[in-house]
């Protein structure tokens, strides 16, 4: 089998996240941060390890403004709608600005917010020059931006650092969605300027599904609001959430496994290096892309990002048609829209969608070759 | 020596103190304080009771006497 969906979730996990996980979901343990016996201490060491972990990967100063969560989508409704929560005290229709590369989980929460006209919701063009991008939102002043990191379709991205030094003095709120960044680039909150970064745990950070993070560097213009009320195994006579973070927005048990598997993937990733990462997801996207430009049949789109996963469609056979082919040779894919509906559009597949090809750090060469082989064979 | 509480808002800010301390090789444990039902706090042992309490707020561990 060749795995191609990486985009979706990683696999092979690696031995050293899968050895981790058995132990955190094996082992005995408490809810964490919630009993004061052993077992509940012990979990809560583990948790707090994973906060400092991350923090540290991510570049954030401080490890309680690392936010917990179940995903990358429960991160960025977290980081949307408590963000205009907090943005609601001081302006009544706060302007939130996002992008056509933006995933479901992205676009979702805003068109709820708008449709309830709590926020005037506007798009940047899908295809722009850095310079024309930084004066539109310049001239825009948005209250909020939420961005990719790195689109989920093509490996689309932004100039998010120019981004963040030019919007510096407007005080807008600038939200980064890394859940197909987080492990394969460098999207440190310091280096790209932004203040609130969401990502996955299962993705590029290998760990198992089930845990995601929001990191809000402390010169956040706000906090967001809490979006879940529930227990924090504190202050419990207080009626809404605790003041202080990580609590007060990490309400109710934390999936403790799948927190612990997303720590045992940073640990990894660290061991490996972020550079070895980057450049081995180089050279296997520039040797598919012009394997795959070689081949008329095929239609690459934005060929030019130099990682992330690459959208292809055929010139007859349908993307799912092409897809259930590929799994026919034992190469797995994933065919459609891929939660991002704006990007088809603006890529003008939104008829059928496309085919993403999604490698990892462990495609090798041999598999890229294989690959090509059977869709040079696919595309007579 | 001196065994002494220093109660916090929260598990990780216990963790965040309990942590700092033992990396100076002073000894404390996390505890469920006995005042409050539900606060966390860290039982403390040293000789130099006022030393540990900066050493705490510098580090930025939110926490009160109790």
């Amino acid at each position: 089998m060749i795995y191609l969906d990486h985009a979706a979730t990683s696999f092979p996990k690696p031995r050293e996240v899968v050895d981790q996980t058995v132990r955190a979901l094996c082992g005995a343990w408490g809810n964490p941060g919630r009993s004061g016996h052993r077992l509940s201490r012990d979990a809560a060491r583990e948790v707090y390890e994973a906060r400092e972990a991350l923090a540290e990967f991510f570049g954030l100063e401080q490890s309680e403004n690392l936010i917990l969560t179940s995903g990358a989508t429960h991160a960025l409704n977290l980081a949307v709608q408590g963000g205009v929560a907090a943005l609601k005290k001081t302006h009544s229709l706060p302007t939130v600005v996002t992008s056509p590369w933006e995933h479901n989980s992205v676009l979702r929460p805003l068109w709820a917010l708008a449709k309830e006209n709590a926020i005037r919701l506007e798009f940047l063009p899908a295809f722009a020059t850095t310079p024309t991008l930084i004066d539109r939102l310049v001239s825009m002043r948005p209250h909020m931006l939420v961005l990719t990191c790195r689109a989920n379709t093509t490996g689309h991205r932004f100039p998010l650092s120019e981004i963040s030094t030019a919007l510096s003095g407007v005080g807008t709120l600038l939200v980064a969605d890394a859940a197909n960044a987080a492990g394969e680039t460098d999207c440190r909150l310091d280096k790209i300027g932004f203040h609130l970064l969401a990502g996955s745990g299962h993705k590029g950070l290998y760990g198992m599904m089930g845990a995601g993070f929001l990191a809000i560097s402390k010169k956040s213009p706000v906090l967001p609001e809490a979006i879940l009320q529930g227990g924090s195994g504190s202050d419990s006579f207080r009626g809404d959430m605790p003041e202080y973070l990580p609590e007060r927005l990490e309400a109710g048990t934390l999936p403790f496994p799948a927190i612990v598997s997303m720590k045992a993937g940073v640990r990894f990733l660290q061991s490996v290096g972020l550079e070895t990462v980057i450049g081995h997801a180089r050279e296997i996207k520039k040797k598919l892309v012009e394997g795959i430009l070689s081949m008329p049949e095929y239609r690459v789109y934005e060929p030019k990002e130099p990682d992330g996963p690459t959208l292809v469609t055929h010139s007859r056979l349908l993307p799912n048609a092409l897809s259930e082919e590929l799994e026919r040779e034992g190469i797995l894919t994933r065919a459609g829209y891929h939660c991002a509906p704006l990007a088809h559009r603006a890529l003008g597949t939104q008829a059928h969608g496309a085919v993403r090809l999604s490698p990892s750090l462990f495609t090798t060469h041999a598999e890229i070759d294989r690959l090509l082989t059977v869709m040079h064979r696919l595309g007579r | 020596m001196q065994t002494f509480i220093v109660r916090t808002p929260s598990v990780t800010y216990a963790r965040k103190g309990q942590k700092l301390l033992e990396a100076r090789g002073i000894r404390c444990r996390l505890t469920r304080t006995e005042a409050q039902g539900c606060a966390w706090g860290i039982e403390i042992n040293s000789p130099r009771p006022d030393e540990v309490l900066r050493l705490l707020e510098d580090a930025g561990v939110i926490f009160s006497l109790g």
